[in-house]
């Protein structure tokens, strides 16, 4: 090791480094795209984890209804999250000046003419009526562990 | 201006943010239950930390739109887009998380699969360790009791054999291979004369009065293993002999060698007094019938020379030589009638008076008979009369003969001494219904050799003249004829254990009752 640092390559190299930098880009610019990258790759990486999630339950053969709901969800978070990616595809997609207020934020209208883009947007703005009947299936499925094991105590203690 | 209303899409957005809010918030305190009810539950922890993140990113998403729907409606559009990227950063960030958290579900519950496995190996472990550890505290158990009942078994064995060993009246003794005795019981010991607190230290040699026969004992032991009914002479501690009849075990160590023995020998002293006794008896039958036979030849010719003796006695001076030849005659004549009386007595040919009578008596006037003749050789003399002594059925005068004969043979054993005791004894064996009399001396004793021989007509040890060997004899005859019996003892054993010198005669007689029952009969 020693005989590697004392090479005379890295004694001529790490003087030069630090007496002349030059354009070191030590730190890089995150410009505004990348905000919606980082989004975008974490709703893959969540469908991914979904996907793995929803695998390990049904390859461990765990029985009971809280599994089942738990799988319930997974596929429709998946779903969710799919939605919501291309929503955000189609949200950068949409020209600012689609979308109208015509005396109010209420009153937003998705301007004619209507292309594909704009339906995806349009569709992928009701994301929650997924995302809720997700959570839905998560909340009976935890509900469901609960009262399982209650069930098990009560009938221990029984 | 044609479009489609966004409306419908802000009011989903707002009324699933706050429905969001709720069910993740449920779903969190489920989880938190869940985690309540089983802390040590890997699975329900592990459901409590995604839950957590996903409710985490719900509500971090749930605000962020209701706070922008607020800005939107408030016009505070402006607000919205300095808080926005904070918002989007939070929820991609929350997002994230969850899914490293789920990614993260298989190698947990690989993890707790594997502690289950091991968990559970335990847990049968600790069943299997436990039931053995049961199985092992029953046998435990059941080897204390079995141990315990075994060691009951064995006590009480031992005691049987102890007792056995301790009670026996006969010989019991242990022996090594240098034929030391290890062990011998408190008949043994008294059967040799020592005290039964007393620990000799004794050997075969020391035992045995013959010294092949301990060479014989030891040979037979190795040969065969074993001594059936060997007749043997053993020494007492004062030098007498008592004869055994010997068993005796082999022992032997591990390699079949012999380590010792185990020998009872029984005690045939008595039997073989008995037995020589007997053959005593039988002898003097025949010698009685003998003797009847000759004195009753002899009575009548001797009668007739006593006659005409007398008769010539009349034709003849009494100072004339004739006279007092024939005065010898005479004489001599009547002395071989009183020795032909006697044989006809011994002989039981002579007839006799049955009549109660008083031992007691029959001891006092022999006493009063012979006293003076005693005194002259310093012989003391004492009387000890049992009170109510019952009668006994005979001849009172041939009883006080018997008496009178038994005291003259103690004078005579006394002769010499410078003084003498003779000591006269009655008294009444109640369980057996007999009167004993004893007349004991404090003479010379009879030595062993003739103990058997005294009771022959004609034996006598005095000097030739003084004595005619029919006293005895002739007693052994009067008893026979009452029902009862002669003992001797030379020495005297007296009843402490201690050996003195001297005779002791014991007359046994049945008391007047029985001796009638018996001549009924």
């Amino acid at each position: 090791m020693r005989k590697f640092l004392l090479h005379p390559f890295w004694l001529m190299v790490v003087p030069l480094m630090l007496f002349n930098p030059g354009e070191a880009c030590a730190l890089q610019v995150h410009g505004e795209p990348e905000g919606l990258y980082v989004h975008q790759i974490a709703h893959l990486h969540y469908i991914f984890a979904l996907g793995y999630f929803y695998w390990d339950i049904r390859r461990t053969s765990f029985t009971g209804r809280g599994w089942g709901y738990l799988q319930m969800f997974c596929l429709l978070m998946t779903c969710w999250n799919l939605m919501a990616f291309i929503g955000h595809i189609a949200g950068a997609y949409l020209h600012p000046t689609s979308l109208v207020q015509k005396d109010h934020y209420l009153t937003t209208l998705l301007l004619e003419p209507f292309t594909l883009t704009k339906y995806i947007y349009y569709v992928t703005k009701l994301d929650h009526l997924i995302y809720v009947p997700a959570m839905f299936c998560l909340f009976i499925g935890l509900r469901s562990f609960y009262h399982s094991v209650a069930q098990e105590d009560l009938g221990g203690q029984r | 201006m044609n479009g489609l209303p966004m409306l419908p899409t802000i009011v989903v957005d707002v009324s699933g943010s706050v429905l969001n809010i709720i069910f993740s918030s449920l779903s969190l305190w489920y989880a938190f239950r869940l985690t309540r009810l089983r802390p040590d539950n890997f699975l329900w922890g592990y459901l409590f930390y995604v839950t957590l993140a996903i409710t985490a990113f719900a509500l971090s998403r749930a605000v962020g739109h209701l706070a922008k729907e607020i800005f939107y409606i408030t016009g505070n559009i402006n607000l919205w887009h300095d808080i926005a990227p904070y918002s989007g950063g939070i929820n991609t960030f929350c997002m994230i998380s969850v899914a490293a958290v789920m990614i993260f579900y298989h190698k947990g519950v690989q993890a707790y699969e594997a502690i289950e496995q091991e968990a559970a190996k335990l847990k049968q472990s600790k069943i299997r360790l436990t039931k053995t550890a049961n199985e092992l505290k029953e046998l435990n158990l059941n080897l204390e009791d079995k141990v315990e009942e075994r060691t009951a078994e064995l006590s009480e064995s031992e005691k049987k054999f102890r007792h056995l060993f301790t009670a026996s009246k006969d010989m019991v003794f242990f022996t090594d291979k240098h034929n030391r005795i290890l062990d011998i019981n408190a008949s043994g010991l008294e059967m040799l004369g020592y005290a039964s607190d007393d620990r000799p230290s004794l050997g075969l040699e020391d035992l045995f009065r013959n010294e092949g026969a301990v060479r014989a004992y030891g040979r037979s032991l190795v040969m065969y293993g074993y001594i059936q009914d060997l007749e043997a002479e053993f020494k007492k501690q004062d030098g007498t002999t008592v004869y055994v009849l010997i068993s005796a075990t082999a022992l032997y160590d591990e390699y079949s060698q012999v380590i010792g023995s185990e020998c009872i020998a029984k005690d045939l002293t008595r039997l073989k007094t008995m037995m020589e006794q007997l053959v005593s008896s039988e002898k003097m039958a025949s010698v009685g019938q003998m003797a009847a036979g000759i004195a009753h030849e002899i009575n009548t010719p001797l009668g007739i020379i006593l006659g005409y003796a007398q008769l010539m006695m009349d034709d003849f001076e009494p100072d004339s030589e004739t006279y007092q030849n024939l005065e010898v005659i005479e004489r001599q004549t009547q002395a071989s009638r009183k020795i032909v009386a006697d044989l006809l007595k011994y002989s039981r040919q002579s007839g006799s008076a049955r009549e109660s009578v008083n031992v007691n008596e029959i001891f006092t006037d022999a006493v009063a008979i012979t006293e003076h003749s005693l005194n002259l050789s310093h012989i003391k003399v004492y009387l000890h009369c049992a009170e109510e002594l019952p009668v006994v059925i005979g001849d009172p005068e041939k009883l006080r003969q018997v008496v009178v004969n038994l005291i003259n043979n103690a004078h005579h054993a006394m002769d010499g001494l410078e003084r003498g005791e003779l000591h006269l004894q009655t008294r009444y064996a109640k369980n057996e219904g007999k009167v004993i009399a004893e007349v004991r001396d404090t003479g010379h004793g009879i030595e062993d050799k003739i103990k058997a021989k005294i009771f022959d007509p004609f034996f006598t040890t005095k000097p030739v003249g003084k004595g005619t060997g029919l006293g005895l004899s002739v007693s052994y005859g009067i008893i026979q004829e009452h029902g009862g019996t002669i003992e001797i003892d030379s020495p005297v054993h007296e009843a402490d254990g201690t050996v003195v010198q001297g005779t002791l005669f014991r007359l046994v007689l049945p008391v007047a009752q029985e001796t009638s029952a018996i001549k009924e009969e």
